[in-house]
């Protein structure tokens, strides 16, 4: 059974106070709500710039310029003047990042909403993002902070040891670096998963994979897991439509195979843009022979937003999709953002029974016993605790 | 009479009133009784100079300054009275902007001497409603500025702060989908003031790319991510900003007065002193087409005679500025034989 947008938001909703009480309340309230019980750090909150940091990944050029390379897009930039990404300012000749400890969004969210369903199913990921994003996609469904300055949006003072601490109190075992754009926000992320690896917490990335590929591995060997936007297969799509480019994010993507951390992807199919079975059945086949059959690839469904105007993406386009995709051979194919339909289930590629089978973001069966199916002992790749 | 109309009625009636006045003036002037506003550019700019403006230590003679804008202003307005000269050219109920650019710092940002003279200008035209503006506070006090908040008798003078802020949702024209700083939004009218100099990606910065300190994301306008080499300077960004103010959010900028007592002809737009010069002038204009095109040439004058390679040389020529003059944008002229270019002023020691 498929659900409308109405009926997915309502059931979101529901799980979202189910999993409330299953997690001792926190998804019920507002973070904001429950860091005001028990901490001050709202207490300061707001549209301030609290730390500056100097960024990583940047070479002087002459006469106060800079050119950063963190991402692909390696601004060169003069001085006062900031990166593309809005939030890497330089001043005098040395490049600072503006949104480190200075997150704009934080929510202990399902792991499953990331999505990651191959990874520590289940449990909540304390969720942080900052303004800014080295892309512009017109879809975005997070673009109040993600083409936003860090000076217009309201920001915690949360350096990475209190991310750590606020994570523990929340009983957070991950914590997700999210909803914008990670990268954009490197130096705090890199630094509160190293802090969070000490303290045993697990860090996963959610990201675009638009990043050069030295700060991709020093990332890769920190964190646990990265989910990466795959937006489309054609670079004109990333042109026109994200303001980025394919390749590098297809160069990401080997990378993370090759530093053995955990990865899936997502791609959202949006109608008439990227949803042509010839596209589909490229991106399927790319990631069948670059990165294997076992890697999780979510289709997921196009709702309006922003400065993209079309009608969301059909259901029989999503089931089609998964078909294709499973077709060329890949193993564990899902369907996002639409709530009753098979792709959201994981089923055990042997024996075709639903090892883990979900509603939105909750679990309802778990049959996937340390690392294998119940039913008959078939490994699912995965992190599963 | 005063000023009540809606702009439908305004705008036929000017054409009326233009079509009368034909053979009159040089400029299409509409006259309500006592106040008079420009309402389309005869594409004037005039140069005012004067090498006491400024002086070795940097120091602006404000009384030189107000004399080189107000001769400007008539000269521009072709009116011999400085009262009607600003009448002509800004409402008594108008809520004046004057957008200053204080990227640079004290030295390389619109001088507060000249922003002094443009209020006393106003004043005369009966303006009450004067907000002095830019992105932030804190660039405001690097380059000068009082903040002032509060409306008395004195201007008010602030950032688009974060309480202040940005409008909730986006405007779009051709390939920019911005927020609108909530200063710019309030304003009916504005004086831009930028200051001539070099920009490292747009080729130039003068007046229209100043326009880029009222959106909310102007790193994205930098280059054209679908080719790194195509810079700002290349794009439509500039000009689309520019008419999303002008022609989408019918804002109007009646004057621009750009600051080039001390320039930057190369490495800007941050202060670099072994690349500035004093140029001891102003730029004052209503069409900011031909304003950026005249200061183009002065910067490439400059850039010629210190044996720096010319802006198309080094892949920065601002084509941007002959975008801004085409069909879809039409914000003014480029075409130097369209301009009528005046140059007043004092250049003896």
């Amino acid at each position: 059974m498929d659900m409308t947008r109405r009926e997915f938001i309502k059931g979101a909703v529901t799980v979202g106070a189910c999993a409330g009480l299953l997690g001792g309340g926190i998804l019920s309230k507002s973070y904001a709500e429950q860091a005001s019980i028990s901490s001050n750090i709202t207490a300061g909150r707001g549209k301030y710039i609290f730390f500056e940091k100097e960024a990583m990944f940047y070479e002087k050029l002459h006469e106060k310029e800079i050119k950063c390379k963190l991402c692909p897009k390696e601004c060169v930039i003069g001085d006062r003047e900031r990166g593309w990404c809005g939030v890497r300012e330089n001043r005098e000749g040395t490049y600072y990042t503006l949104v480190y400890g200075n997150p704009c969004s934080i929510n202990p969210d399902p792991i499953e909403k990331k999505p990651f369903f191959h990874f520590m199913p289940g449990m909540l990921a304390f969720s942080i993002a900052t303004a800014g994003c080295n892309m512009n996609c017109k879809f975005c469904q997070n673009w109040t902070i993600s083409q936003s300055r860090p000076e217009e949006t309201d920001n915690y003072r949360l350096p990475p040891s209190a991310v750590i601490s606020e994570a523990k109190r929340c009983e957070c075992k991950i914590i997700a670096y999210t909803y914008s754009e990670p990268t954009v926000f490197y130096e705090y992320m890199l630094d509160t998963a190293k802090y969070a690896r000490k303290s045993g917490i697990k860090s996963v990335v959610v990201t675009a994979g638009f990043i050069n590929p030295e700060p991709l591995k020093m990332l890769c060997q920190n964190v646990d897991a990265i989910k990466i936007d795959l937006k489309s297969f054609r670079n004109d799509y990333y042109n026109k439509i994200c303001s980025a480019e394919l390749q590098p994010v297809l160069n990401s993507l080997k990378i993370i195979k090759s530093m053995g951390v955990w990865c899936e992807i997502v791609y959202l199919i949006v109608p008439t843009l990227n949803d042509s079975d010839a596209e589909l059945r490229d991106t399927a086949k790319w990631v069948y022979e670059n990165l294997g059959p076992d890697i999780p690839l979510h289709f997921s469904r196009f709702y309006q937003s922003y400065q993209l105007k079309l009608p969301p993406t059909s259901v029989q386009r999503l089931n089609s999709a998964r078909k294709i995709a499973m077709d060329i051979g890949l193993k564990y194919v899902y369907i996002g953002n639409i709530a009753g339909n098979e792709g959201e289930h994981t089923y055990c590629p042997k024996c075709k029974k639903e090892v883990i089978k979900r509603h939105v973001y909750i679990i309802k069966e778990m049959n996937v016993v340390k690392g294998k199916c119940k039913f008959c002992g078939t490994q699912i790749p995965g992190v599963w605790a | 009479m005063k000023y009540d109309k809606s702009k439908r009625e305004f705008i036929k009636k000017s054409a009326g009133m233009a079509f009368a006045l034909y053979g009159m003036s040089k400029l299409s002037h509409y006259i309500i009784e006592d106040e008079a506003i420009a309402e389309t550019s005869d594409h004037g700019v005039i140069i005012a100079r004067d090498l006491k403006a400024i002086d070795d230590n940097f120091k602006v003679n404000y009384q030189i300054i107000r004399k080189m804008l107000n001769d400007s202003v008539m000269k521009l307005t072709n009116l011999a009275s400085l009262e009607k000269a600003w009448k002509s050219l800004f409402r008594s109920d108008d809520v004046v902007g004057i957008k200053v650019n204080t990227l640079s710092g004290r030295m390389m940002s619109s001088h507060t001497e000249i922003v002094m003279a443009i209020v006393e200008g106003l004043r005369l035209a009966s303006v009450k409603d004067i907000i002095i503006w830019d992105k932030s506070d804190q660039e405001l006090i690097e380059a000068g500025f009082t903040l002032n908040r509060k409306s008395n008798n004195d201007p008010r003078c602030f950032g688009t702060t974060p309480d202040i802020g940005y409008a909730d949702d986006i405007s779009m024209f051709g390939t920019v989908a911005s927020k609108l700083s909530r200063i710019a939004n309030h304003c009916t009218a504005f004086v831009n003031v930028p200051v001539l100099k070099h920009h490292s990606m747009a080729g130039v910065t003068i007046s229209m790319k100043n326009w880029f300190g009222a959106i909310h994301n102007p790193h994205k306008y930098h280059f054209d991510v679908n080719s790194k080499n195509k810079m700002v300077s290349s794009c439509d960004y500039i000009p689309d900003v520019n008419s999303l103010l002008f022609t989408e959010l019918k804002k109007r900028q009646p004057l621009i007065v750009c600051d080039g007592l001390l320039s930057q002809y190369d490495k800007g737009p941050g202060y670099i002193p072994t690349r500035a010069w004093k140029y001891s002038g102003l730029i004052v204009s209503n069409d900011p087409v031909a304003l950026d095109y005249i200061g183009t040439k002065i910067i490439e004058d400059k850039r010629k005679l210190e044996g720096e390679k010319s802006l198309s040389d080094v892949g920065r020529n601002p084509d941007y500025i002959a975008i801004a003059s085409d069909n879809q944008h039409n914000l003014g002229t480029n075409d130097p034989a369209k301009i009528k270019l005046e140059i007043i002023g004092n250049l003896t020691p």
